[in-house]
C-alpha cells in the first residue's frame, strides 16, 4: 500500500512524462488521420500504450538515468516505476477502448 | 531517545569471477558516525547500495533493529544512500525535493542556508553543481531515515560547504547514524568515532585512523 508521499512522488514523476506522451500520441493521432481519414479513441490508447513507455525510458533511463536513486529513497523501486508504467498504459489503451 | 541499531551481516558480493566484498559485518547505533575508507574500486558504493537493498548480493543479513532490509522498499524508511552523483530529478523544485525527504521540524534547520533558501522555488536543473549536492547532502543528512549512508558528501563542495555539512552532521547526529565514505579524509576523519577499511574485500576496523596507513589507504 502507498503512503501519501509516495503518492505525491509518483505524482511528479509522471507529471514531467504527460505533456510529452499526450503530443506524441496526438502526432499519431494526426498522421493516422491523415492516411485513413478517421480517428478513434481506441487509436488514442493503442498510441498512447506504446508512446506511454518510451518516453518512460527516453526521460528517465537516458535523459536523467541518476534520479532512480531519488525515487528508491522514497521506496520505490525501478521495478515498481517500469511496472506501474506498463499498467497505466495497458488500463489506458482498455479504458479508451471501452468507451 | 530510543537507539537504533543497524546490523550488517554476512555480506558477499561477486562481480564476475572477483570477489569484491567477503564476509563483512558492522553494526551501527543512532549517534554513531562511522567512517569507511578504501581505495576506488574497493566497493563501498556497491555495499552501501547493498544496505539499502538497491543491489543484489549473493548473500546478505541486513536489519535495523528487528526489520530485516530486503530492497528499497523496505529500507527506505530507515536507511537512506546518498549516491556520490547527483541524483535529484532535474524536473524536481527544491521546495518539493526538501518536503518529500524531510520533516516539518528538520525544513527550519535547512531552509537556514543562503543557497538553499535562494533556490527553493527553483528546479534542480536551475543550480550550479555545487549548489546542487550541498542541497543534496543536506536533504539527505536531515531526511527522515534513522541510517545515512553517505557516499562522497565533499565532493564538489567549497570549504565553508564542508564545514556546514560537518555541522549538520554532527547536529543530526544527536537521532540518527551515520556512515560515511569520502577521500577528503581529514573531513570524514574530523567527524568519526569509528574508522573502518575496506581492503581486498574484507572490512578492518581501525582502532587509530594511523592504521589507514599500515592497510595501504594513506
Amino acid at each position: 500500500m502507498l503512503n501519501w508521499n509516495q503518492v505525491k512522488t509518483l505524482v511528479l514523476f509522471y507529471k514531467r512524462m504527460l505533456i510529452p506522451t499526450f503530443f506524441f500520441t496526438a502526432l499519431i493521432g494526426l498522421s493516422s488521420y491523415s492516411i485513413t481519414g478517421a480517428y478513434s479513441l481506441v487509436q488514442f490508447g493503442i498510441a498512447f500504450m506504446f508512446v506511454l513507455p518510451l518516453m518512460h525510458y527516453f526521460l528517465n533511463e537516458v535523459l536523467d538515468h541518476t534520479a532512480y536513486y531519488f525515487y528508491f529513497t522514497q521506496g520505490l523501486s525501478k521495478l515498481y516505476l517500469r511496472t506501474a508504467t506498463g499498467i497505466i498504459s495497458i488500463v489506458t489503451m482498455i479504458i479508451s477502448a471501452c468507451l | 531517545m530510543f537507539m537504533n541499531t543497524l546490523h550488517v551481516d554476512s555480506i558477499i558480493k561477486n562481480i564476475g569471477d572477483r570477489l569484491l566484498l567477503s564476509d563483512i559485518f558492522f553494526t551501527c547505533q543512532t549517534k554513531e558516525i562511522k567512517a569507511l575508507f578504501g581505495r576506488n574500486g574497493t566497493g563501498k558504493s556497491t555495499l552501501f547500495k547493498i544496505i539499502t537493498g538497491i543491489e543484489h548480493a549473493e548473500q546478505k543479513f541486513i536489519k535495523v533493529n528487528r526489520d530485516i532490509i530486503i530492497d528499497v522498499n523496505t529500507s527506505y524508511k530507515k536507511v537512506n544512500y546518498l549516491p556520490q552523483h547527483h541524483f535529484i530529478p532535474k524536473h524536481l523544485k527544491i521546495r518539493e525535493l526538501i518536503h518529500l525527504m524531510c520533516s516539518e521540524t528538520t525544513i527550519g534547520k535547512i531552509i537556514i542556508h543562503p543557497i538553499i533558501r535562494e533556490s527553493y522555488n527553483k528546479n534542480s536543473y536551475q543550480l550550479s553543481t555545487g549548489e546542487r549536492r550541498f542541497i543534496e547532502v543536506m536533504v539527505m543528512i536531515y531526511s527522515n531515515a534513522k541510517f545515512t549512508l553517505l557516499d562522497e558528501p565533499f565532493n564538489a563542495l567549497s570549504p565553508i560547504h564542508k564545514e556546514h555539512i560537518q555541522q549538520a552532521i554532527n547536529d543530526a547526529a544527536a537521532s540518527k547514524g551515520f556512515i560515511i565514505t569520502d577521500h577528503d579524509y581529514r573531513s570524514v576523519l574530523n567527524l568519526t568515532q569509528t574508522t573502518m577499511l575496506l581492503t581486498n574485500g574484507v572490512l578492518k576496523q581501525m582502532s587509530d585512523p594511523i592504521l589507514l596507513k599500515e592497510g595501504g589507504y594513506l
